[in-house]
């Protein structure tokens, strides 16, 4: 269990009561990762929304190069300190869209997600703000990934780690 | 076009979609109307009723995302901070839209948070989607 004052230092809580923010102390959880673990593959089932404390995660897409050759992982996005995580948990269908990999050793503030889910239904004034802030979190990274592909640099700014 | 068709509002008591129909504006645009511009303060979303949008990021490469489904949403921006839209929008065609006041829905989803909650959760599939197709994008780039 993480206490609500490491929680409530990320700036996805920012606006976020103590009270409130109890509510989510039970369902955490600090994970390590080495650098080049897998924490998920698109497709699995999500299982937490993560806090990244420390190290960095990239998130990867696999490419069809055709048959009879394995698919290459194309990194899309990166997750540095202090990022969230693993939406999916939250937005149906519930399933991790891209894979997760750790380039450096990874420690992070995991939410169980079925119990998250469970919290934000029980309490629809508190989901409703939970949602608005994953909103904003989906939509930060949209606009980082559309200023990457139609930026000058474009993707070598996923390529300089 | 009733509000209640389109699938962000879909399955909300009617009670609530006539306190949001209160808040909508139907305008008819021509072909090369400009609704909003990229990083213009993102005031009003967007449902398309008739016609086509074009969605266009501004930069060295364009990047164009079509919206040509009636009863699509776009200018999500408005309700999520920093409130400044994230593309310009074009009529490619003499189009139909509906536009709703956003500080005034943001109230209305706090009022009633139950509903509040399934609009945001849809709402955030509704930019997730649009992320995926730009994650989508740079994989092809890449190839």
């Amino acid at each position: 269990m993480v206490s609500t004052n490491l929680i409530k230092q990320y700036a996805f809580f920012k606006g976020f009561s103590e009270a409130e923010l109890k509510k989510f102390e039970e369902l955490t959880s600090e994970q390590s990762f080495k650098a080049g673990f897998q924490i998920w593959k698109k497709g699995d089932q999500s299982k937490s929304l993560c806090l990244l404390e420390e190290g960095k995660v990239v998130m990867v897409m696999e490419s069809y190069l055709g048959a009879h050759r394995p698919p290459m992982q194309v990194t899309v996005d990166i997750i540095t300190k202090g990022d969230v995580m693993g939406w999916s948990a939250v937005v149906e269908p519930y399933v991790y869209t891209l894979g997760a990999r750790c380039i450096d050793d990874t420690k992070v503030i995991a939410f169980d997600a079925v119990k998250l889910r469970e919290i934000l239904n029980a309490d629809k004034a508190l989901g409703f703000k939970f949602m608005h802030a994953i909103a904003k979190v989906i939509a930060t990274r949209l606009t980082h990934t559309e200023i990457i592909l139609v930026g000058e640099r474009g993707l070598s700014v996923l390529t300089e780690l | 076009m009733f509000i209640q068709e389109v699938e962000l509002f879909q399955g909300i008591p009617s009670h609530i979609i006539d306190e949001i129909a209160e808040l909508i504006t139907q305008e008819s645009h021509k072909a090369g109307h400009v609704l909003f511009r990229d990083n213009d303060f993102a005031d009003y979303l967007y449902i398309l009723e008739e016609g086509e949008i074009n969605l266009t990021v501004p930069g060295d490469k364009r990047l164009s995302f079509p919206v040509v489904t009636t009863g699509s949403v776009f200018g999500w921006s408005s309700l999520v901070e920093p409130r400044r839209y994230t593309a310009a929008s074009e009529c490619v065609r003499d189009s139909k839209i509906i536009k709703i006041d956003a500080d005034r829905l943001m109230r209305v989803f706090q009022t009633h948070p139950v509903e509040g909650l399934t609009i945001m959760r849809r709402l955030a599939g509704v930019i997730a989607t649009r992320l995926l197709k730009s994650y989508k994008e740079i994989v092809v780039s890449k190839k």
